[in-house]
């Protein structure tokens, strides 16, 4: 009977020990963070004040670092980390690959989250209007950081209230129009679009149906969705919002967008493009991408579509142009959304002066050519735009003529960009299935958006 | 005296046993405690409150609830919900019981049909969920394949807000494993002397099946009944992975699927917590989802006690 007890008492203990170190913090005062306040200012060294972890060897500090990319994408962040780890013997990157952004938000909210992160600009204003941002102006400022080879519009995604919450090493305008050479060919046409207007003319010549009326070619850049709803309608001059953040959902080129998209929906079968649509989703980005195998003419599509080409029919006899604009708006050639992939430090880092450090580093010309030439990105800095490393990436010369043009749009900065984005895919949604008028669509979506901040 | 001093030691002894009982028991009333009962008063108080992952709760009283009422998208999220329950609970228990009485039959290869039947259950639902996004695909898929072989061109399953819950409901029957095996228990159960005693007196085996099997196994049926509704009102993993895998759908993350078709109330609970940040009102959305499946489970128990009292089950 006693051993009974004494062993249901250890159980107990156990238990009882187990829930106080799951539920134990380290002493951080997590929730108290809200902003930061001005009298936070960094110092010339914060060992003193920060809760800098040391590695193993007793004399680098840990900065750990969180960012998205797996598979090929990851091995250029670990070429990052070992470059930046060889360059200094201060501090010591430990990376992480965290595509879960749930737990990177839990994380970033508590005590146990990461001292560097690496965002698109869409999630950084999230992050900025959620106060999980710590400002970096002050180090820029102690620190005289030039920031002269930025690009102006890559450093605007990362400014909020005239303050830097990150430093950009990508930028520009991330989507350009990939053609299929030989199905222009077979088409008569030589040259790809130089508007909008031929595009389409050249779209109904090129789209081909099967016995059954299934759509076996497919002429208009109605896939990927995401370049749908966004460089579609910027090409007929439509915005989702204006420079200063306001919502604009009738825009008129938006209208003019809808009707043409249904236009074609309607002369080839609504039911018959969707389908076509469904499978090109189902197969994106695989062996059996529609664009890969010849059943797309045109695709508005980022850099990164090269490498996955070479990897999937290396054979394909494609190009790439700047995405044209109608004959109204000419001057419109290559818009797409403005893109940046951004290094951000939360604002419960542990060690701010660690990844300050190594935020300069990967920002800087070495690091962020790293990040550019591995992953295939268009560089945020000037003097990465002249490297020939960089140029010899495939399409670059297209998405670097884009980026001079200056017709990227940035994404706004509210605080309810999801929930506008997400009525948006609504409206767009109804729309594309027949259910709503283009006219009706837009006027509802202009209704809904009342009330959004 | 001798009583008296019995008496003790058996309250003593007593004692004892409950003070042991209690002391095995512990761990999981601690851990009840820290990670369900603690989780649960939170959420109660953060959805009366402001709360965002670095604010402190600002006390907001009711606002959040005000803010439910008046979001479109909750009754978007309500109604699709509502149809998973009503449309995919008495489907799949159809279905189960089905496959259960086909199953309780000894027949050859009873054991691999039963595994055959059963093994959708055991696959990971991750796994499963991306199978189904390949066999809905509209050109390539075999369901659309199937159909064109007898005549019918299929629709675009996952892209039409008119198919895609219908295309939930059918992901939902492949997965009756579980609740096949229960009923098929519950059917071994009865009696065969009821059968025979039926047969007797003339009845017919579907007289049998209504007057003796279902009465016998309708309190399992009740029981999965409410089980499904519960887990109708959770539904969340399937939507989640077809969103996510269909990531070129949407310009944002907040995606509810094709014109919102798909937009679970869990799945708005999530939003509402993850991507729009607000943690209060998801708190509240998920405090009135449980009021709400309260009240479903009781009414449901109370409606069916009477029946299956009345059934003798």
């Amino acid at each position: 009977m006693k051993r009974k007890k004494y062993l249901a008492l250890l159980m107990v203990g156990v238990v009882l020990s187990a829930s106080i170190i799951g539920c134990g913090d380290s002493g951080k005062q997590t929730s108290e963070a809200t902003s930061v306040s001005e009298a936070d200012t960094p110092k010339e060294s914060e060992t003193e004040e920060t809760e800098a972890v040391e590695s193993e060897g007793g004399e680098r500090e840990i900065v750990n670092y969180w960012h998205i990319h797996t598979n090929e994408e990851a091995k250029v962040e670990d070429e990052l980390i070992a470059a930046y780890n060889a360059s200094q013997d201060k501090y010591e990157v430990v990376g992480l690959s965290m595509t879960d952004q749930q737990k990177l938000i839990v994380a970033m909210s508590s005590d146990e989250g990461p001292d560097v992160i690496f965002t698109s600009n869409s999630n950084l204003t999230t992050y900025y209007f959620n106060g999980l941002l710590y400002n970096l102006q002050k180090y820029v400022e102690r620190d005289q950081t030039d920031l002269s080879q930025f690009m102006d519009m890559a450093l605007e995604t990362c400014t909020f209230d005239g303050d830097l919450y990150g430093l950009p090493n990508s930028g520009g305008a991330a989507i350009q129009m990939y053609y299929n050479k030989d199905l222009l060919a077979a088409a008569g046409y030589n040259e790809p679009p130089a508007t909008m207007e031929e595009l389409y003319e050249m779209a109904e010549k090129i789209t081909t149906v099967t016995s059954n009326g299934d759509i076996d070619v497919l002429g208009y850049p109605l896939f990927p969705f995401a370049s749908a709803r966004q460089e579609l309608i910027y090409a007929f001059g439509g915005t989702w919002w204006d420079e200063e953040g306001n919502l604009t959902p009738q825009s008129e080129g938006a209208l003019e967008s809808l009707n043409t998209n249904m236009k074609f929906r309607e002369q080839y079968g609504v039911e018959q493009v969707q389908a076509f649509l469904g499978t090109a989703n189902t197969n994106r980005y695989t062996e059996q991408d529609m664009f890969f195998v010849g059943k797309q003419a045109f695709r508005f599509d980022g850099t990164w579509l090269p490498t996955m080409i070479e990897e999937n029919n290396p054979d394909l006899n494609y190009g790439i142009t700047l995405i044209p604009a109608t004959e109204d708006y000419p001057e419109l050639r290559g818009v797409s959304r403005y893109e940046s992939g951004t290094m951000a430090m939360p604002v419960n880092a542990a060690n701010k002066e660690g990844a300050w450090d190594f935020i300069q580093f990967a920002n800087g010309y070495e690091g962020a050519k790293i990040l550019n030439v591995g992953r295939g990105v268009t560089p945020a800095r000037y003097d990465l735009l002249e490297d020939p490393e960089i140029l010899a990436i495939p399409g670059f010369d297209v998405f670097i003529e884009a980026n001079k043009l200056d017709n990227g749009i940035n994404y706004p900065k509210i605080k309810d960009y999801a929930k506008y984005v997400s009525l948006i895919d609504n409206a767009l949604d109804l729309v594309y299935n027949g259910y709503m008028s283009p006219e009706e669509a837009l006027a509802d979506l202009a209704e809904q958006c009342k009330g959004l901040e | 005296m001798s009583k008296r001093s019995d008496t003790r030691r058996k309250r003593t002894k007593n004692r004892r046993q409950n003070i042991n009982g209690f002391l095995f028991a512990s761990p999981w009333i601690i851990g009840f405690l820290c990670f369900s009962l603690y989780p649960l008063v939170s959420s109660l108080y953060y959805s009366f409150t402001s709360f965002s992952p670095v604010s402190q709760p600002v006390w907001v009283g009711l606002k959040n609830f005000e803010n439910i009422f008046t979001d479109s998208l909750v009754l978007k999220a309500l109604k699709n919900t509502l149809f998973m329950s009503l449309v995919s609970t008495p489907l799949n228990l159809l279905c189960a019981l089905s496959l259960a009485l086909i199953c309780a039959k000894k027949f050859k290869a009873r054991g691999i049909v039963r595994t055959i039947y059963f093994l959708p259950s055991v696959i990971p639902m991750i796994a499963g969920t991306m199978v189904w996004i390949w066999m809905f695909d509209p050109t390539y898929g075999v369901i659309n394949n199937v159909l064109s072989k007898v005549g019918i061109n299929g629709p675009s399953w996952l892209l039409d807000p008119k198919t895609t819950k219908w295309s939930l409901v059918m992901m939902g029957l492949w997965n009756v494993g579980t609740a096949m095996l229960v009923i098929m228990n519950a059917v071994q159960e009865v009696s065969s002397s009821y059968y025979e005693a039926a047969k007797i007196d003339g009845a017919n085996s579907v007289q049998a099946f209504f007057h003796i099997t279902i009465p016998g196994i309708a309190h399992v049926i009740v029981y999965q009944a409410i089980l499904n509704l519960i887990n109708s009102f959770q539904y969340f993993q399937q939507v989640y992975i077809i969103i996510r895998a269909s990531g070129g759908n949407a310009m944002g993350l907040a995606s509810g699927g094709p014109a919102n078709s798909i937009l679970m109330y869990p799945l708005y609970i999530f939003h509402n917590a993850f991507i729009y940040m607000d943690m209060g009102k998801a708190s509240a959305m998920a405090w009135l989802l449980f009021i709400v499946v309260a009240i479903m489970t009781v009414f449901m128990t109370k409606a069916t006690k009477k029946v299956t009292d009345e059934l003798g089950g």
